[in-house]
C-alpha cells in the first residue's frame, strides 16, 4: 500500500500526497499527483527523484515513497 | 531489412554503430549511413550482402570473406585500402575513411546488429534482421541516395 | 582539454580569408560553449564599442558554436548570435542542425564569420577547410526549391559529400527583415535575435560543414556512453507524447483553459475554439511519419505535407508558437490556415513569433484606422488568410508597408508613431525588441510570472525567461547553460544530470553552485551588453518592464479581469536586481563582477552610470 509524496520545486516545494493501494507506475503516481496541484504542467516537462536517483517513467513503487519533482523547460 | 517511412532520421544508428566499432562517437566511421538530402525524408544505406558478393571476389588481397549470418568481413592485415570493392559493390558501401586502419563495411555485428537494436529500443523499428530475399529485390535498396530521395520526395508531395 | 577542440574557424567575408581561434579551457569552464561563449567572445572584442556597432553592419560577427555537450547530449543545438537587430545585444538562438555536428567532426568548436561578401556567397567548410563560394544561383530561394538546388549546387561546385547539412537563409533574411531567421531543415528556425537578418548583411546565403573526424575525446568514455543508453531511455519514457502529437499538444487549449494565448495582437488571450488541437491538426496535412533530429530519441517533429495555390511545401506540422503566432494571433482559428501560414514564414525565412507578432500589431492598427487601405494596399482582416499570407510576402520583400513592419515591431511602433504624430507603443507587444513568446501572463495559469519577461536579458524570449529561484531550472541561469551547453531544452533531464554529463565529459568536476554560477555569469555579462545597447535603440531600468496591455484587464474568459500589477512587478524586480547583484539601476556591480570572474569587463561599467 505505498503513500507517494511529492515535492513540487517549483511550487515552493509544496507537498501532495497519494495512498495507493496497491503498486503503482511512476508515470501514474506523477500524473496523479500533478493534477493535485496544477494543470498547466505536463509529464514531459518534469523529472522526479527519490532520494536522489532519477526516475524512470515506466519504474514501479511498492513502498511509501517521497518524489522530489523539478520542472526542467517550460513552453513551446 | 529497411523501412524508409518508419526512419525518424535521428541517426542513433549511425552513433550505435561507432560507438560499437570505433570505441567513439564517430558518424564518418558508421557502416551504415542515413542520407537526408530532403529534410523528412532519409534513405538509408548500408550492406544488403548481396547473393554474389562482387566486394569479396573483386578483392585483390582477399581481404574480404563472408561469416555465418551472411555479412561481409574485412581481415585488417590484408586489406590495402586500394578501393577496388568499392566499385565492385553496386552501392559502392563500401568505404574508406582517414582514421580506420581498412575499408568499412557492415558485418552485422556478429549476429546481433547495433543499429538494428537501438532502432527498436528508441520504438522506430525503422530496421530489422530478417532472412535474405531473393538477391536482386535486395539489389534495389542500392540507389543512389541522391535518385532515392528524389523518388521520396515525387511520392510524397505527389500522394495528398 | 576534453569534450571542446578549443578552436574556431573565423572568415573574413571581406578579405577571403580564415583563420584559427584558440579558445584556453579556463575560457569554456567559465562559459561553457553557445551563448555563453559567443557573449565573452563579443564582450571582450567591443568593450565600450559595442554602443556604436551596427548589427547589420560588416562588422556585426555572426558566431555558430557548440559547447562541450554537443554530441554527448542526446538531440542537437546549433549556437547562433551575434549583435541582434532586435535587441542590440547578445541573444543566444538555438536552432537544431547537424552542422553542430559536423563542426565537431571538422575539429572545430565553431564558425565566426566577420565582414562580408561583395557578392552573394555560401561558406563551405569541408574538412575544416574554408571556401566563400558564389550563391547568386540560389539567391532568392527559399524552403524545397533552395534545397534541391542547393543540394546540386554543393555537389557540382565543391564536390559536396551527400551527407553535408547546411543551414541558411530565406529571402527575408536577404532582404535584412529584422525578423528574418536562420533557417535549417525546412522547417527549423533560430528565430529569436533576427540573426537571418545579419547573415543577409554579410550576402551569405548558406553555411554547409563536412567534417570526417570523431568528436573531441571525452574525460570518462565508458561511464559516458552508460550515461548516454540510460538518458536516452529515460527521456524516451518520459516524451512519449510528444513523439505522438508533437510539442504542441493541446495547442489551443492554452488559450480556451489556460488562458494564456495571443489572441488579435493580445487584445484577448481567450478563445473558445478548444476543440482544434491536434485532432484538427492531424486530419489536414499530417503526415504520420516520425521525424527527429540527431540523436535524438523523441522525435517532436510533425512531418507534413502542405499544398496551397499549386505550390507543395514540406513543413513541420506547426509547434505551439507557430499555431499560436500565426493562427489565433493573426484571429486564425482553422488548422489549415496555421499549416500554410507555418510554411510560409519557413520558406521566406521569417522567425514565425516576431513576424506574427509585427503582423498582428499591423492589423490592429488598421481595424483601429491607424493604419489605412492606401497605406496597405489591400483589406488586412482578422482570419483571413490570403491577406495575412500578402501581408508576410510584403514583409519579407519590404514592399509597400512591410517596408516598416520588416524593422519587427519595436521599431515599427516607433517609426509609425512618428509619422502619425500619435504614440503606438501600446499598440507593440515586445520587450526589449523581442516580441514575446506566445504564453500569456495575465491569467496567472500560464508558466511565465510577472517579471519573467520584464527581466529577462533576452527579453520577451519564452525559453528563457527571468525567474525565482536563480539557482534552479526555473530561470534564466538554467537556460542560458542550455544554450551554451548546447543542448535542446526539450531532451534534457535535470540540472544534477546535466551536470554529471558536464563532469564526465570535460573532468571539471563542478558543484551545483559551481554549474549556476557559469549561467549567472553569461546573463551577467549578457544584461551589460544589453544595458550598453546602441546604435538605434538603449534599454535602462524603465525598459525592464512588461508591455503596457499587460497591466490591462484580460477582457474575455474564465479570467476576464485579470491583469499584471504594476506594484506586484516593481517589488519583483527590486528582489531580482538584488538577487542577481545588480545595483538599484539593475547595473551589474563591480563586487559582482569580481565574485563572477568577471573583473576585465569593470571597465564597460562606465558607460552605464
Amino acid at each position: 500500500m505505498p503513500r507517494i509524496c511529492g515535492k513540487f520545486s517549483w511550487i515552493d516545494n509544496r507537498e501532495v500526497c497519494i495512498q495507493y493501494d496497491k503498486c503503482v507506475r511512476v508515470a501514474e503516481a506523477l500524473t496523479d499527483l500533478l493534477k493535485q496541484v496544477e494543470k498547466k504542467t505536463s509529464i514531459e516537462a518534469v523529472v522526479a527523484r527519490i532520494g536522489g536517483k532519477l526516475l524512470s517513467s515506466s519504474d514501479i513503487i511498492c513502498e511509501d515513497s517521497s518524489i522530489t519533482i523539478v520542472r526542467v523547460f517550460k513552453g513551446g | 531489412m529497411r523501412d524508409f517511412s518508419k526512419c525518424s532520421s535521428c541517426k542513433l544508428c549511425e552513433i550505435a554503430c561507432s560507438l560499437k566499432h570505433e570505441g567513439v562517437v564517430w558518424p564518418e566511421a558508421s557502416r551504415i549511413r542515413i542520407y537526408e538530402l530532403i529534410p523528412g525524408l532519409p534513405v538509408i544505406s548500408t550492406c544488403v550482402q548481396c547473393d554474389d558478393y562482387p566486394c569479396v571476389s573483386s578483392c585483390p588481397s582477399q581481404a574480404l570473406s563472408t561469416g555465418e549470418h551472411g555479412q561481409v568481413l574485412v581481415d585488417e592485415n590484408k586489406c590495402t585500402l586500394c578501393g577496388t570493392c568499392v566499385y565492385a559493390c553496386p552501392g559502392k558501401i563500401p568505404r574508406i575513411v582517414r582514421g580506420v586502419q581498412s575499408v568499412i563495411i557492415c558485418d552485422l555485428c556478429d549476429g546481433e546488429p547495433e543499429c538494428v537494436r537501438i532502432c527498436g529500443e528508441m520504438g522506430y523499428h525503422a530496421l530489422q534482421l530478417v532472412n535474405k530475399p531473393d538477391g536482386e529485390i535486395v539489389k534495389n535498396y542500392l540507389v543512389s541516395p541522391e535518385d532515392a530521395s528524389l523518388k521520396l520526395l515525387a511520392k510524397a508531395t505527389g500522394e495528398e | 582539454m576534453k569534450g571542446v577542440w578549443g578552436r574556431l574557424l573565423e572568415v573574413d567575408l571581406t578579405a577571403g580569408t580564415s583563420r584559427s581561434i584558440e579558445i584556453p579551457e579556463k575560457v569554456y569552464r567559465m562559459f561553457l560553449g553557445g551563448r555563453g561563449l559567443a557573449t565573452y567572445l563579443l564582450a571582450r572584442e567591443f568593450s565600450e564599442k559595442w554602443r556604436f556597432l551596427d548589427p547589420l553592419s560588416p562588422d556585426n560577427p555572426l558566431l555558430f558554436l557548440t559547447g562541450p555537450l554537443t554530441g554527448y547530449y542526446p538531440g542537437v543545438k546549433l549556437s547562433v548570435s551575434g549583435k541582434s537587430p532586435q535587441s542590440n545585444s547578445v541573444i543566444g538562438s538555438v536552432v537544431s542542425s547537424e552542422v553542430a555536428i559536423e563542426l565537431k567532426a571538422s575539429g572545430l568548436d565553431g564558425l565566426v564569420l566577420k565582414g562580408s561578401c561583395e557578392k552573394p556567397c555560401y561558406v563551405y567548410v569541408g574538412n575544416g577547410k574554408v571556401e566563400i563560394r558564389d550563391a547568386s544561383s540560389i539567391w532568392g530561394l527559399g524552403g524545397l526549391k533552395l534545397v534541391k538546388q542547393f543540394n546540386s549546387l554543393l555537389k557540382e561546385d565543391v564536390k559536396a559529400d551527400p551527407k553535408t547539412p547546411f543551414v541558411y537563409i530565406g529571402p527575408a533574411g536577404e532582404n535584412k527583415v529584422r525578423t528574418a531567421a536562420v533557417m535549417a531543415k525546412l522547417a527549423h528556425a533560430a528565430g529569436y535575435g533576427g540573426y537571418g537578418a545579419v547573415m543577409g548583411a554579410k550576402r551569405v546565403k548558406a553555411v554547409a560543414v563536412k567534417g570526417y573526424g570523431s568528436l573531441p575525446p571525452v574525460n570518462d568514455p565508458e561511464s559516458l556512453n552508460t550515461l548516454f543508453r540510460s538518458a536516452l531511455g529515460n527521456i524516451k519514457e518520459r516524451m512519449k507524447r510528444f513523439r505522438q502529437w508533437g510539442t504542441t499538444e493541446g495547442t489551443w487549449h492554452t488559450g480556451y483553459y489556460l488562458s494564456s494565448m495571443p489572441v488579435k495582437n493580445w487584445s484577448e488571450e481567450w478563445h473558445d475554439v478548444k476543440d482544434f488541437s491536434h485532432v484538427g491538426f492531424e486530419l489536414e496535412t499530417w503526415v504520420k511519419n516520425p521525424w527527429a533530429d540527431w540523436g535524438c530519441p523523441v522525435a517532436c517533429m510533425k512531418l507534413s505535407i502542405a499544398k496551397w495555390r499549386g505550390e507543395v511545401f514540406i513543413t513541420d506540422n506547426p509547434d505551439y508558437e507557430m499555431a499560436a503566432y500565426l493562427g489565433s494571433n493573426l484571429g486564425v482559428f482553422s488548422p489549415r490556415g496555421a499549416v500554410i501560414l507555418s510554411s510560409l514564414a519557413d520558406e521566406l525565412g521569417l522567425c514565425g513569433i516576431q513576424t506574427g507578432n509585427v503582423m498582428g500589431f499591423a492589423v490592429e492598427l488598421y481595424e483601429k484606422g491607424i493604419l489605412t487601405r492606401d497605406e496597405v494596399g489591400y483589406e488586412l482582416k482578422w482570419g483571413d488568410v490570403e491577406c495575412m499570407a500578402k501581408l508576410m510576402k510584403d514583409i519579407a520583400y519590404r514592399r509597400g508597408i512591410g517596408e516598416v513592419l520588416a524593422e519587427g515591431t519595436f521599431r515599427a511602433a516607433r517609426l509609425l508613431s512618428e509619422k502619425k504624430g500619435v504614440d503606438l507603443t501600446k499598440y507593440a507587444i515586445q520587450v526589449k525588441g523581442i516580441a514575446v513568446g506566445a504564453h500569456g501572463v495575465r491569467s496567472g495559469k500560464d508558466y511565465p510570472q510577472p517579471i519573467s519577461y520584464a527581466l529577462s536579458v533576452q527579453g520577451g524570449d519564452h525559453t528563457s525567461v527571468a525567474e525565482f529561484p536563480v539557482n534552479s531550472t526555473e530561470s534564466e541561469a538554467w537556460y542560458s547553460i542550455l544554450d551554451s551547453g548546447v543542448v535542446c531544452m526539450f531532451t534534457v533531464l535535470d540540472d544534477s544530470t546535466l551536470l554529471e554529463y558536464l563532469n564526465k565529459v570535460t573532468g571539471w568536476g563542478l558543484d551545483l553552485g559551481e554549474f549556476y554560477e557559469i549561467g549567472r555569469r553569461v546573463i551577467t555579462l549578457q544584461r551589460i551588453l544589453l544595458l550598453i545597447g546602441g546604435p538605434d535603440a538603449e534599454w535602462s531600468a524603465e525598459d525592464d518592464d512588461n508591455p503596457p496591455r499587460f497591466y490591462e484587464p484580460l477582457p474575455t474568459g474564465p479570467y476576464k479581469g485579470s491583469a499584471l500589477k504594476r506594484e506586484e512587478v516593481d517589488e519583483l524586480k527590486k528582489k531580482y536586481y538584488a538577487e542577481m547583484g545588480w545595483g538599484e539601476k539593475g547595473i551589474p556591480s563591480e563586487e559582482t563582477l569580481r565574485r563572477l570572474g568577471l573583473e576585465e569587463f569593470t571597465p564597460m561599467l562606465n558607460m552605464l552610470h
